[in-house]
């Protein structure tokens, strides 16, 4: 067997003969700088698995109890908008109208395209949309979205959307699409916006009183995590692009320079990846989503506007799908609850033997 | 710990050294080693207090080896290691001619060997015999039971004495001295 002495030896000599880095501890300041913000908690410090797992099902035990029964939309709608309030950035809202036209016309300038896609045409209004976003006081960004059902009256549907249109711009927003139909006896119809963070709460009480609220639901996403994660790294990549282009310059001979390029090629394009996440994160948090479904009375709002072709056996496969998965869970009922429980007590088991049998600290 | 530049003055030297032993590759190895000091600040709220930190540091290090032998090895098996000898044989890159010239055969004929092992036994043997980490703090690096942390220990060190380079080598010194 080897003398671990001389190996010992023979490996300190080794390392001896890299040279360090010049900048290497300068460069991880510099990434780590102001931006690596407060410390987050993970590894030894996160609480146990066990606990983790018995916290999961507790969750879904809650969400399996909190489900509602049937009935009751105008309940829900009244429950989920005030979750709204405590949401402080970008938001976005759907609105659903029944009644008449097919085509949604804007009020201002802006154009409406078949998609139906208008955009906010004023610089103020832009401008105000940004100024709404993430909260550069308390660095959270939030990704917001709501559903809402609105019936409104006979031959008001028209006028309704003028409305929508109206407010999405006027707050600063627009208007992403719009979907509508005119049935036998009443008309449909859907219409997203896309609303400044500020302006999210507002525009959703706007919506509410367009007609009878059928049913409401929102969402907050917290990605503030996410964003400053892709900043630290952007920051680390960016230090490390300085330093490729170092030696770069150093390199004299087309072999070298080719190997050098092709890592900073590599590195280049990690950091347009995550500059186009950073970029959808930052549209997302700026602005929220209001999906409005508006409909006249006696149309069927729980469908979208009926379309044709693939489009429409697409449509109709999706609903099957869900509908079957629906009648799936309603029909188990607990059983499903505690199947889910029941792996969730194996998965903690395992988790823990895990834990005895490696002597993780 | 709640200065990095401390840290760094302490701890940045052993760890580059350390991945540059398993990665064979200093510019890896600085890229590396910078990862981890970023993740480990990062999470920094986590560190153990005292004995536990070395360990955790070099956990971290470790995944951040891993991923980076992950990455390079359909690199290296698309025969695309020569760009990486070029990056090695830059003028900052490169060993200085005095470490060259005072690194003796022994170690030389020991690195070939190392750079030779599966990535497995190259950590272990690496995190004992150079980091001089305990077999216990092996096994929270490298997330494995301090028996697998014996065993690949005792496999590496007779892969090295089984090899004729080494074996005679080691058998020189051994009578050298005696």
């Amino acid at each position: 067997m080897i003398d671990e002495r001389q190996l010992t030896k023979a490996l300190e000599q080794l390392s001896a003969s890299y040279e360090l880095p010049e900048n290497g501890r300068q460069a991880i300041l510099d990434a780590a700088g102001e931006s690596v913000g407060p410390p987050r908690t993970r590894g030894w410090a996160r609480p146990p698995r066990l606990l983790l797992v018995a916290a999961a099902v507790v969750a879904v035990l809650g969400v399996a109890a909190a489900l509602p029964t049937g009935g009751g939309q105008d309940n829900a709608a009244t429950r989920a908008l005030p979750a709204m309030d405590t949401a402080d950035e970008a938001g976005v809202a759907d609105v659903q109208v029944v009644g008449g036209q097919s085509q949604l016309q804007p009020q201002n300038q802006a154009q409406a395209s078949a998609g139906g896609s208008l955009k906010p045409t004023s610089e103020g209004a832009a401008a105000s949309a940004v100024g709404g976003g993430a909260s550069p006081e308390s660095g959270a960004r939030v990704v917001k979205s709501a559903d809402v059902q609105v019936e409104v009256g006979k031959g008001e549907f028209e006028p309704a959307l003028d409305r929508l249109s109206a407010l999405a711009v006027g707050r600063g927003g627009f208007v992403a699409q719009t979907d509508t139909s005119e049935g036998r006896s009443a008309a449909t119809g859907r219409v997203t916006l896309r609303v400044p963070a500020a302006e999210f709460e507002a525009v959703v009480g706007e919506v509410r009183r367009l007609g009878k609220v059928l049913s409401a639901s929102s969402r907050g996403q917290d990605v503030t995590a996410q964003y400053q994660d892709i900043e630290a790294r952007l920051r680390g990549l960016r230090a490390s692009r300085d330093q490729i282009l170092t030696v770069l310059a150093k390199a004299n001979t087309v072999g070298d320079i080719l190997a050098v390029q092709e890592r900073l090629n590599s590195v280049q394009v990690q950091i347009e990846q995550l500059q186009g996440q950073q970029k959808v994160l930052d549209d997302q948090t700026t602005f929220g989503t209001v999906a409005v479904h508006l409909a006249e009375p006696g149309a069927r709002l729980d469908r979208a506007p009926e379309r044709d072709g693939l489009a429409g056996a697409w449509d109709d496969a999706r609903r099957g799908f869900v509908g079957g998965l629906e009648a799936i869970v309603r029909g188990s009922g607990t059983a499903l609850i505690l199947v889910l429980s029941l792996a969730a007590v194996a998965f903690a088991t395992r988790g823990v033997w895990l834990m005895v049998g490696r002597r993780w600290i | 710990m709640h200065d990095l530049d401390e840290w760094l003055e302490q701890a940045y030297a052993p760890a580059f050294r350390t991945a540059c032993l398993i990665l064979r590759n200093p510019a890896d190895a600085e890229e590396a080693v910078q990862e981890a000091f970023l993740r480990a600040w990062r999470f920094r709220s986590a560190m153990p207090p005292d004995d536990g930190l070395r360990p955790w540091l070099y956990r971290v290090l470790v995944n951040t080896c891993w991923s980076k032998l992950r990455k390079e090895r359909p690199r290296r098996l698309a025969g695309a290691e020569v760009g990486w000898h070029a990056m090695e044989a830059l003028p900052a890159r490169e060993p200085s001619p005095e470490a060259v010239a005072t690194t003796g055969d022994v170690a030389r004929l020991v690195g070939e060997v190392l750079a030779e092992l599966p990535e497995h036994l190259r950590v272990t043997l690496v995190l004992r015999y150079w980091s001089g980490l305990s077999e216990r703090e092996i096994a929270i690096a490298i997330r494995r039971r301090p028996g697998t942390v014996k065993s690949r220990l005792h496999e590496a060190r007779r892969r090295l004495a089984a090899d004729p380079r080494l074996g005679a080598l080691v058998d020189e010194a051994a009578e050298g001295g005696a």
